[in-house]
């Protein structure tokens, strides 16, 4: 049987570049890098579309799916919208006090992040409900009133409200909501019933004072990519923290799900390559214009986080010492970020040290190489100058490159204040930078109590195949992976994306006092909600499958187990088989088990995924296989290795030269999307799946 | 390779540990049943080697480490050839190295291939221990016969048998037995885990490296700490304070420490400091001891692992029977509030010698209430709720909001209104700032934070406020922070609640206490403070305008919402001369 013809598009935003990755039916793969211009990412994509659609008539597009930093970036740089909370008396000030929290450092001059919303716009309302959701306080009106004109004169663009044990009753969220609709009619409001309707007024609060934050930057943001593309029907989807897709209409009313959308499709990718390689323990390594980025992934999974903190810098290990950030309870993979990307500054600090990042070039003005009006010398012109990106052109010849330009920044920014030669500056860059790096894997693997030598390094991103060696070397680790396409590798995450949304209803009851028909409507309840989700999104029911889970714990416990719910399990036995499986779940996570405590239920979930069409890395690697070409003429020039090795006279190899034997470094290897440096020690080798595999020479 | 230095190893080591250390402690966190482990953190783990050092320290309080150190000598001496795999020691006796008996400690011995490698331990603050006073913690008691509960370190499971009887003894003392269970079941987890961590790490890297490993990370922690002393300027740096709340009444006491820095290792001596009384204010020594780590521990600037190279340089005296060193069976349950009054005054010394690098007093040390519902027998509803405030301000900032201090370790967290709704018949009414509190500055000291519960039902109150008479200290010229206030309301009449550390009364159902704790101090001259700042609190609420005009001489157009500079330069002479006069 023959699928229509058809083309699915994914695009990811970085700082720098805009990677766009369009798979036909075929299994043919189509890449474009473009640069980010942020007012016209859709026209952009649209473009490659409409290129696409010239080498594969007949295929209209199917999907569309969009990963961007465009939320991480906006709590980063405090560019949210100016917000407003309102809040039950006597809480105004628990987004600022964060329970009290703080790392766990022993530093007097600590400081801590300012709150997203201040003290002056977190007003309080008179209200209260009791644990069980009864009216203790009826909601005065008036004070919302009040609050909402205060907000309105304070200019603000959006309204959380957060009041206490709204995941009980949210009636009163939803009237200051509707006063809010009514007085305020322009302003964005969520309300934490919605956002995160779970206990713990903090974690919920701050969860949603961060969504109301993001909606109005992440709503214009989403306007402009789709009357962009109107001219495409599928709705966009938008990539989320745990790896899964939402509609671009979940997004909105969500943005708060798609704070790591972008790392997370590369971690996403890593994974499945790991998995269809058979590589039970690595670390992906992402380097792209901006940042840098690391996920570990174990056993072919992304590792998970429910308990996250934004904006709080290096997730350091301290998993339970939080306090630094901005609480955000919602699944995501845990990834941690550094500002060092190709785009990087380096610059000369007061005490005279050269330094690298945070800033970054951006990819206007860009690097000074690219001609683009850059001036300061980034990691890009370091590259450059080494000799380890082609001094003419790259990207296939689309982007030229100006090695002049990228000399002329370094020495007379750099060379003349820190009196060393071009050659030195440059390796102490390309240094310093990995150093930076390094302490993103580190912060992965050795503080999670990793050993980093036993794990195999997945490096993409357009920079990631340049630093991959020497960042291997710095952290004892011998093998490193560079996928095909390795500088769009985290859109082909998008790719491979299933749509996934997430249903939860509290049920606080006792396990051997619930009614089991009554629990098991309850996910009936939960089945009709995602199906009237996506009916509303106008998708197909057809292949959506739904997990049942159910939270349990001990009575008085305060963290819950998460139990599958057998799909075919009776009424009659539901209570045995589920106290069952969470005393035996129990037991095996926490090594014991009680049997005469009472079960707790927590709450019931419901996993809804529609699977994507899977992408396969070996199909990938086998049309590689066919298709490669060998580099029309052995090419090399000199390329400097640091002060040891000097500079080098050093071949320059295509992907596909690779393919019959291994080539010692130094070497380097040109494609479109990258450059891979192999230096002396390491030696270079291509797999079944099309991988170029750095080892280490013993 | 056994000896060899090699970076990389030292590095992943010192991280595995500290992870498993970690895994501990989520393990308890997930497992507990009481609101202050599972939602409030009060509990640390730690593992330790063979000869009973501290090799790691997970989660932590900073001063619990105190009591698993100080427990390990008794525990290797009462059970040194008596170890057996499955085996989890249980103490919490105050004259056998621990605190005061609401603090239990675990300690499970790790055997790989047979030998015994290394000890898990965890400490947890439990919600009761019986005695006279919910919570273990009255100050009223003379001797620790009347505090509760002695566990005089015994075997709490042998071999893997749990000792049912024990813990039903202990149980049927303890007015919240459900949570005393199900923390013991928890601490027990948590030390299963860390011992199946260390011996997983074991699998990986050999006897002989894991111990090379250590012995470099010990070195590695004395280096970093010599270093740190070797930087403060030589000589003797003396605070005396009078602590204002004997328990029984009187003047208060005597309390003297000097501070002696001689290159690269340094002596605190408590002598001039008054005999043990007879309430239960003593602190015993080896938490004495913690106090003064986690002083040096603050103002160490590397992030050297904890463990026993840390305190090498460190030499802790105290005369005994004096009420920092008390004599058995003199009374310790009330023994928090002049434990965080010493971690204060070591700051204060040191401020003499390095100004530059220590802030002003906080609130003085985590706060607390005790709430005992009279409720049917059976039902687990007392609150045990621990707080704090905020920090002084420092050299080039403001102190901090809302936060635990610094000697706390990072893991204390408030505990939720929700959460404790859900268990206990109490109402939270608010949880925040006081404005105009504090002490003003160039930079400020934090504010008040005030904590305001509502009792459901009749019952009993403790509340504890470590600092009731004295206020935190400024530095450089910043005033002192704001006093303690505790009010109950009872429908339209408030009383004021007496100035006492620990205030004990009865309280009706649909009361309201309000705890506001102590403002922290400030640090420079106010009168120096960026008026720009000045604006930003009163615009949030934190001062009043009037507040801002009387303390900093700046003076707000409330109709333009700015600094009126004219007005502030005046006010400003006026304030200068007035002080100058």
């Amino acid at each position: 049987m023959s699928t229509p013809a058809s083309l699915r598009v994914a695009f990811d935003i970085g700082g720098t570049f805009t990677d766009v990755v369009i798979a036909g039916s075929d299994g043919q793969l189509l890449t474009y890098k473009i640069l980010t211009l942020p007012d016209s990412v859709g026209a952009d994509v649209g473009r490659c579309i409409a290129d696409a659609e010239r080498q594969h008539p007949e295929s209209p597009v199917a999907s569309l799916v969009h990963g961007t930093t465009i939320a991480s970036n906006a709590v980063l740089e405090e560019q949210g919208a100016r917000t407003g909370l309102i809040t039950t008396k006597g809480f105004r000030d628990e987004l600022e006090i964060r329970r009290l929290g703080r790392p766990s450092v022993y530093n007097v001059f600590w400081q801590r992040t300012p709150p997203l919303i201040p003290r002056r716009r977190r007003l309080e309302v008179s209200e209260r409900m009791t644990v069980r959701g009864e009216v203790e306080t009826p909601l005065k009106a008036e004070d919302v009133r009040q609050a909402i004109f205060s907000l309105k004169r304070q200019g603000v663009e959006s309204i959380a409200v957060a009041f206490l044990h709204s995941y009980v009753n949210p009636s009163h969220e939803r009237r200051a909501v509707a006063l809010i609709r009514e007085l305020f009619p322009e302003v964005m409001v969520c309300s934490s019933a919605d956002i995160l309707p779970e206990v713990r007024e903090y974690e919920r609060t701050s969860t949603t004072a961060l969504n109301a934050y993001l909606m109005p930057v992440v709503g214009r943001y989403l306007d402009q990519v789709e009357t962009q593309l109107q001219a495409y029907p599928p709705a966009l989807q938008i990539m989320q923290s745990n790896g899964g897709v939402m509609s671009a209409a979940h997004a909105r009313l969500r943005p708060v799900h798609m704070i790591e959308s972008g790392p997370a499709a590369g971690a996403l990718a890593a994974a499945g390559l790991a998995r269809e390689i058979g590589l039970a323990q690595a670390v992906a390594f992402d380097m792209g214009g901006t940042t840098a980025k690391g996920c570990l992934i174990e056993n072919g999974q992304p590792v998970e986080t429910a308990e996250g903190e934004v904006g709080a810098g290096i997730n350091r290990a301290g998993r339970l010492s939080k306090g630094a950030g901005y609480a955000l309870r919602v699944p995501a993979y845990d990834i941690v970020e550094v500002g060092a990307g190709g785009g990087s500054l380096a610059w000369v600090d007061d005490g005279g040290a050269l330094r690298v990042g945070p800033r970054s070039a951006g990819a206007v003005p860009g690097p000074a190489c690219y001609d683009r009006g850059g001036t300061e010398p980034t990691i890009t012109d370091a590259n450059v100058v080494l000799g380890y990106m082609n001094p003419a052109s790259i990207a296939g010849g689309t982007v030229p490159i100006d090695a002049t330009a990228a000399q002329t920044a370094i020495q007379t920014r750099l060379g003349a204040r820190l009196g060393l030669s071009i050659h030195e500056v440059a390796f102490g860059i390309h240094q310093v930078a990995d150093a930076t790096m390094t302490r993103a894997i580190r912060a992965v693997t050795t503080e999670r109590g990793r050993d980093p030598r036993e794990f195999t390094l997945i490096a993409f991103g357009g920079s990631g195949p340049v630093h991959a060696a020497t960042l291997a070397d710095n952290l004892g680790m011998s093998r490193v992976y560079i996928p095909l396409f390795p500088g769009v590798f985290s859109a082909l995450g998008l790719l491979v994306a299933d749509l996934r949304s997430d249903y939860v209803q509290s049920v606080p009851q006792d396990l051997d006092t619930v009614d089991p028909t009554a629990l098991l409507r309850e996910f009936d309840a939960l089945v009709a909600r995602a199906e009237q989700d996506t009916h509303n999104e106008q998708r197909e029911q057809a292949g959506s499958t739904y997990e049942r889970l159910i939270d349990l714990r001990y009575q008085r416990q305060s963290s819950e187990l998460t139990l599958t719910v057998p799909a075919q399990v009776e009424a009659a036995d539901l209570r045995r088989v589920l106290a069952e499986s969470f005393h035996a779940a129990h037991e095996r996570t926490y090594g014991y088990r009680r049997e005469d405590d009472t079960i707790a239920i927590v709450s019931v979930r419901l996993k809804a995924t529609v699977q994507t069409q899977s992408l396969s890395f070996s199909e990938l690697g086998g049309y590689f296989g066919q298709s490669a070409k060998k580099a029309t003429q052995t090419d090399s020039r000199r390329a400097y290795f640091g002060p040891q090795q000097g500079e080098l006279e050093t071949r320059i190899l295509s992907r596909g030269d690779l393919l019959e034997q291994a080539v010692v470094g130094p070497l380097i290897v040109e494609e479109f999307d990258t450059t891979v440096v192999v230096p002396p020690q390491w030696q270079a080798s291509v797999d079944t799946y099309g991988n170029i595999v750095l080892s280490k020479s013993s | 390779m056994a000896g060899a230095f090699d970076p990389i190893l030292i590095e992943v080591m010192k991280n595995e540990l500290t992870a498993v250390a970690e895994e501990m402690g989520i393990t308890m966190k997930r497992t507990a049943r009481s609101l202050g482990a599972k939602e409030g953190s009060d509990f640390s783990t730690a593992l330790v080697d063979a000869q009973g050092r501290l090799i790691a320290q997970g989660l932590t309080i900073g001063v619990h480490l105190g009591y698993i150190m100080g427990v390990m000598p008794w525990v290797l001496k009462k059970f040194g050839d008596d170890l057996h795999p499955g085996d989890v020691i249980v103490s919490n006796d105050p004259y056998g190295g621990v605190s005061h008996f609401p603090d239990i400690v675990l300690v499970m011995p790790i055997f790989w291939q047979e030998q015994l490698v290394g000890f898990a331990a965890i400490v947890e603050h439990h919600t009761d221990i019986g005695g006279r006073f919910p919570g273990g913690m009255g100050i009223a008691c003379a001797e620790v016969y009347e505090e509760g509960v002695c566990i005089p370190g015994v075997k709490l499971f042998s071999k893997g048998e749990l000792n049912h009887d024990l813990v039903d003894m202990i149980a049927a003392n303890v007015r919240a037995p459900e949570d005393v269970r199900g923390d013991l079941d928890a601490q027990a987890a948590a030390c299963r885990r860390g011992a199946q961590g260390v011996r997983d790490l074991l699998d990986r890297h050999g006897l002989e490296q894991f111990a090379a490993c250590n012995e470099q990370l010990r070195q590695y922690s004395e280096r970093a700490m010599r270093t740190c002393i070797a930087a403060i300027p030589d000589g003797s740096y003396a605070c005396t304070d009078l602590f204002e709340d004997d328990g029984l009444g009187g003047e208060g006491v005597n309390l003297r420490l000097a501070v002696t820095v001689a290159g690269e290792s340094v002596r605190v001596d408590f002598d001039g400091t008054g005999p043990q009384v007879r309430s239960a204010i003593n602190v015993p020594f080896n938490l004495t001891r913690a106090c003064v780590y986690v002083a040096f521990r603050s103002i160490l600037e590397t992030d050297a692992p904890a463990n026993s190279g840390l305190m090498a340089p460190i030499q802790v005296t105290a005369p005994e029977g004096c009420v920092v060193n008390p004599q058995f069976p003199g009374a310790v349950g009330a023994r928090g509030m002049l434990m965080w009054r010493i971690i204060d005054m070591i700051f204060a010394a040191l401020a003499q010698a390095i100004p530059d690098k220590v802030y002003a007093a906080g609130e003085g040390g985590a706060n607390l209430l005790v709430y005992t519902p009279q409720v049917e027998a059976g039902v687990p509803s007392m609150l045990l709720d621990i707080y704090t405030s905020g920090w002084g301000a420092r050299p080039d900032s403001d102190g901090v909001e809302g936060v635990t201090p610094m000697a706390a370790g990072g893991a204390m967290r408030s505990i939720p209104a929700e959460m404790i709704e859900r268990e206990c018949p109490v109402m939270l009414d608010g949880f925040g700032f006081l404005p105009d509190t504090g002490g003003p500055g160039q930079y400020r000291g934090a504010l008040s934070v005030y904590r305001k519960w509502r009792f459901l039902g009749d019952g009993r109150v403790m509340l504890r406020t470590c600092r009731v008479k004295s206020v935190p200290y400024g530095l450089a010229g910043g005033k002192d922070g704001t006093p303690f206030a505790a009010r109950l309301r009872s429908g339209e009449a408030e009383t004021q609640l007496p100035s006492e550390m620990l205030i004990d009364t009865e309280v009706q159902s649909g009361e309201t206490l309000l705890h506001i704790q102590p403002g922290a101090g400030g640090y420079g001259d106010p009168l120096a403070r960026d008026p720009q700042l000045v604006l930003d609190d009163v615009l949030d609420e934190k001062i009043s305008p009037a507040y801002a005009e009387r303390e900093y001489g700046v003076a707000i157009d409330q109709s333009t919402e700015q600094v009126d500079r004219n007005r502030t330069t005046q006010l400003r002479a006026t304030l200068r001369s007035e002080l100058e006069a």
